[in-house]
């Protein structure tokens, strides 16, 4: 697949330095001014295809959720944090900077590539169980969020609505960083998981935050970042990311107005959706207990992994808390991509002012004010605990403030590590919701007892939700292919009279167009 | 939207049908009352009663006696509770699910024997699926005499504890 | 001056709704008690409840860790938060730049997650259970808030809080503009289902097959149990507050001086406890949606947001 995506790409450039007088940014920047529309268009088109399969859009993602399974942890971490950025950084370079803007529609279609990888990723990431393609996807919602925010860039720029411009960028650009951050943590707390279970598979772990504290620690904080809520870094961006929409919407045109609120939506749903993903991923996969005998067994990895989870986690906390810092970078970035974006959308250290519009966010002070808060709950807790003790108003029995007790299992037998909730049993409900969308297959095999039909020896149930689009798309494409395949080998025959005959039926046949046309 | 309305004529026409409160606590309280200061959180447990007593005890919440007016209150998990409502003789099934039960109330708690059969195994008594008396398992604090016994004798109890 | 009383606005507003809310609470089921021909408890009884729970001990279910005995901290936290940060008494709250509405409901969120992230720790089929519901019906609930708060702030040109609100003060006349009235439908739905009222999730049920928050907190005891019921009921009078304060603020004290922040007490309470009340009339009608129904109810608020956010533009 990244194989069509490189003939892509390499078919759009081709075009575009056919063009030019050479190959250097400057030529190909004036040359994209000059071009014809249509030439314009056509070269972006091909672009956008080749970029938006290395960045895992849909449909071109079919490769990411295949890759990072199999890839080492490290390589996945490696994927997702560089490889799909370079696909954004190929779009918004050719599309702003060399060919300098273009019709709204480029960004419109860009947008609802975005809007559709974005939804469509989570919901295959939500329903998954296995961690790593579960991240996979979730490189695809991530994605796609960052398209929509190039794409509606692009859309207010052609507007000539630059600050707002500006701000998108700015926005898809952040989410950009952030998104490696916490993913490069994530997929490097997995393979630690990995490591010490050899699992992937949600619904045989549990139970690691006695086992792997650092561990479960670390991929909490990322957790919380994927799921984009406060004290996560991508928090910051995807709240920059609805304020660009949220302002989009007088910017001029029926367009607009019916994509911006649909936008909005998109990044809702998403939004929610990431968050049910990473309960998923998080509370099954390391809270409560051990689900096979390999969590059951599993043990802290070893200190260099720590470290690596570390850095990528400390790198997701400082996002998070002071994102200021890397503004000015990012205004530089956008303003070479377009010099009309280069003026910084986002202003102020601590409180984060949108310029140009009334809004602000104070990512530090929220997460100060709720650690402080957590803190107080706390201590007065134990305040009020001590207060009841010494008031000596429970006379008749001293009693410990807390007491260890089984669980609550209704009095009936303990609860053993089955009856608990998997991840597949988790996102039950929500499959259900999107039945229509996600198609799951499932078949119910009931084996009977011999003597009677209506005792049940065995129940098998299985459920698998597919990857539609794989399935629709690239199923009658690769058989498309090997029909092409079987056709050549009849023609191959391994005979050299047969070849010579095919050159010379070639070249006859050039020759009589040759004469036909000229 | 009609049959809102009638709902609506129905509650006007009923009004109000919870009974006037007896008007003293009644006596006979255990020792120890005002821990739990006006609210207690029941949780019922049949040991393996004959159902009669469940009868009672949902009339006791019902509208006319309203147990919840005097801060009782029937709850879902023994944790939230205070107060284990137990019925019928334990039989031997339920014996270890009521220990347990009772393990998971956190603590002051209280256990009401509700009915005859809780108090001493009633008609049952002797009858080879039956462990014995509620107090034989848990201990209990409050007994609640009659088979079944009537709802304002269990309300009457639950006042006893909430102290209101 | 106005930074003086702002803060103290501030302040007052997490007194008021901390202490208000277990009474709000009182209230609503003095009403349901009421309608059903019952006497009822006095309105005072959660804060007896709570008060005798914080007097019980706590109990650590074997298994579960931090997270379990983290959230109901971190639950009482995020809401208090909300309620410094968001108008309730006062627009001149000096916390007003830090959060906006979009950071609010992110925050409410985080509260819910802490909560079935808890529920999923317990490792029993019920806490499971309910995390599941609750974060399907989170998913879905949070596209129709986001975009109601777009129309919103559509006119406003801000989603700052403090904003829309003054804004509404200056313009009375928008607040029955179809815009407004759209948003408010579809904010009440996505409200009733993020605080778990009827018909989306019974907050009495007793049976756990039926249960979402309820199943939850199962395994919750003692002073833990209090700090989650009353955070429950902080979200319920917060929640309640917003919608009242983004269509009807009057009332809400603008500038400085203390008659105005004690009038605004005043009338906050009203305006919570009008709010609640018709919640808890509405309820008596209701029976509880099967699961798999409520999405259809969402889907029809979801509708409506966007209706109103179509009609801020064409309308404009
Ligand atoms: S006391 Fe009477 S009513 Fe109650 S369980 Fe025993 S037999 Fe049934």
């Amino acid at each position: 697949m990244t194989h069509f995506g490189v003939v892509a790409i390499v078919i759009g450039l081709m075009l575009f330095i056919a063009h030019a007088s050479s190959d250097t940014f400057a030529s190909l920047r004036q040359a994209g001014a000059e071009l014809s529309p249509a030439v314009r268009s056509t070269i972006f088109l091909a672009v956008l295809v080749g970029f938006a399969s290395k960045a895992g859009a849909v449909p071109l993602h079919a490769w990411l959720p295949r890759a990072h399974p199999e890839a080492p942890s490290q390589v996945s971490a490696l994927m997702s944090a560089a490889m799909v950025n370079l696909g954004v950084y190929g779009i918004v370079r050719v599309g702003f900077d060399l060919l300098g803007g273009g019709p709204r529609w480029w960004w419109l279609l860009v947008l609802v590539v975005g809007a559709v990888s974005a939804v469509y990723g989570i919901l295959q990431a939500a329903m998954t169980s296995d961690l790593k393609r579960l991240l996979g996807y979730s490189t695809t919602e991530n994605l796609g969020l960052v398209l929509i925010g190039v794409g509606a860039a692009g859309v207010f720029a052609s507007a000539g609505a630059h600050v707002l411009a500006g701000l998108a960028l700015t926005a898809a650009l952040l989410h950009v960083i952030n998104h490696a951050a916490f993913k490069t943590l994530l997929f490097l707390s997995a393979g630690s998981v990995l490591h010490a279970t050899g699992l992937r598979d949600l619904d045989g772990l549990g139970g690691l935050r006695a086992r792997m504290p650092v561990t479960t620690g670390l991929f909490a904080v990322g957790a919380l970042a994927a799921s984009a809520l406060p004290l996560g870094n991508a928090f910051v961006s995807e709240w920059l990311l609805l304020q660009s929409l949220v302002h989009g919407l007088p910017v001029s045109g029926v367009a607009t107005a019916i994509t911006m609120p649909a936008a909005v939506a998109v990044v809702a749903l998403t939004a929610g959706l990431a968050v049910a993903t990473f309960v998923k991923a998080f509370g099954i996969g390391f809270l409560a207990r051990p689900r096979s005998s390999a969590a059951e067994r599993a043990t802290e990895s070893p200190v260099s992994m720590r470290v690596g989870m570390g850095l990528a986690a400390l790198a997701c906390v400082a996002l998070a808390v002071v994102p200021a810092m890397v503004m000015p970078g990012l205004a530089r970035a956008a303003g070479a991509a377009d010099s009309m974006l280069g003026e910084p959308a986002v202003r102020g250290a601590v409180t984060l002012r949108l310029a140009g519009f009334a809004g602000s966010l104070s990512p530090l002070l929220v997460t100060a004010a709720l650690l402080v808060g957590v803190a107080a709950v706390v201590a007065g807790l134990r305040l009020a605990t001590v207060r009841r003790t010494r008031h000596g108003r429970l006379t008749h029995r001293a009693r410990p403030t807390r007491r260890d007790a089984r669980l609550w299992d209704c009095g009936a037998g303990p609860l053993t590590a089955r009856m608990e909730y998997t991840a597949t049993s988790f996102a039950e409900p929500l499959q259900r919701v999107f039945d229509d969308v996600l198609e799951p297959e499932q078949d119910v095999d009931v084996t009977h007892l011999q003597e009677s039909r209506y005792l049940v020896d065995s129940i098998e149930y299985r459920r698998r939700v597919p990857d539609r689009i794989e399935r629709r798309l690239y199923q009658p494409l690769l058989a498309f292919a090997r029909a092409w395949g079987q056709a050549g080998r009849q023609l191959a025959t391994g005979s050299v009279h047969r070849y010579l005959g095919y050159g010379f039926y070639a070249v006859a046949g050039l020759l009589v167009v040759l004469a036909v046309t000229r | 939207m009609g049959v809102a309305r009638g709902l609506l004529r129905r509650i006007r026409a009923t009004g109000r049908i919870a009974e006037p409160a007896p008007a003293a606590a009644p006596e006979g309280l255990p020792e120890g009352v005002g821990d739990l200061a006006g609210s207690v959180q029941v949780r019922h447990v049949d040991a393996g009663s004959c159902n009669g007593c469940e009868i009672e005890i949902g009339q006791a919440f019902g509208p006319v006696y309203d147990a919840e007016r005097y801060g009782a209150r029937l709850v879902a998990s023994p944790r939230h509770a205070d107060a284990l409502l137990v019925t019928g003789p334990v039989t031997r099934n339920m014996a270890e699910p009521l220990r347990r039960t009772y393990e998971a109330v956190p603590g002051p708690k209280r256990v009401v024997a509700v009915g005859d059969c809780a108090r001493n195994c009633g008609v049952f008594a002797g009858a080879y699926g039956v462990v014995g008396a509620v107090g034989d398992v848990v201990p209990v604090d409050v007994e609640v005499p009659g088979c079944p016994p009537p709802p304002d004798a269990i309300v009457a109890a639950l006042r006893g504890l909430t102290g209101r | 001056m106005t930074g003086v009383t702002g803060a103290l606005g501030a302040v007052l507003q997490v007194a008021v709704i901390a202490v208000g809310s277990p009474y709000l609470v009182g209230a609503m089921r003095q009403v349901r008690a009421r309608l059903e021909g019952r006497a009822g408890p006095d309105v005072a009884q959660p804060w007896r409840d709570l008060r005798k729970l914080l007097r019980k001990e706590s109990l650590t279910p074997h298994g579960t860790s931090e997270v379990f005995r983290l959230t109901p901290a971190v639950l009482v936290a995020s809401t208090v938060l909300v309620a410094a940060v968001a108008p309730f008494l006062t627009t001149a709250s000096p916390l007003d730049p830090v959060a906006d509405l979009f950071a609010v409901v992110a925050l409410l969120t985080l509260g819910t997650v802490a909560l079935a992230l808890a529920g999923i720790d317990t490792g029993t089929a019920f806490g499971g259970m309910g995390a599941s519901r609750e974060m399907t019906i989170t998913a879905l609930v949070e596209p129709t808030l986001l975009v109601a708060i777009f129309a919103l702030s559509v006119p406003v040109g801000s989603t700052n809080l403090g904003a829309i609100v003054n804004s509404t003060l200056h313009d009375p006349a928008r607040v029955v503009s179809p815009v407004s009235l759209l948003a408010a439908v579809a904010l009440a739905v996505a409200i009733i289902a993020e605080t778990g009222r009827l018909p989306v999730d019974n907050p009495s049920t007793h049976l756990e097959l039926t249960m979402v928050h309820e199943a939850m907190v199962l395994e919750y005891a003692g002073p833990d149990l209090a700090l989650v019921e009353w955070a429950s009921a902080m979200r319920l009078t917060v929640f309640l507050g917003l919608l009242a304060n983004l269509f009807a603020p009057w009332g809400i004290a603008t500038g400085s001086g203390l008659a105005g922040l004690v009038l605004a007490v005043i009338v906050f309470a009203v305006k919570v406890g009008l709010l609640g009340l018709l919640l808890a009339v509405g309820e008596v009608f209701l029976a509880k949606l099967r699961l798999f129904r409520v999405p259809e109810l969402l889907a029809g608020s979801f509708l409506l947001a966007l209706l109103a956010v179509a009609a801020s533009f064409f309308l404009a």
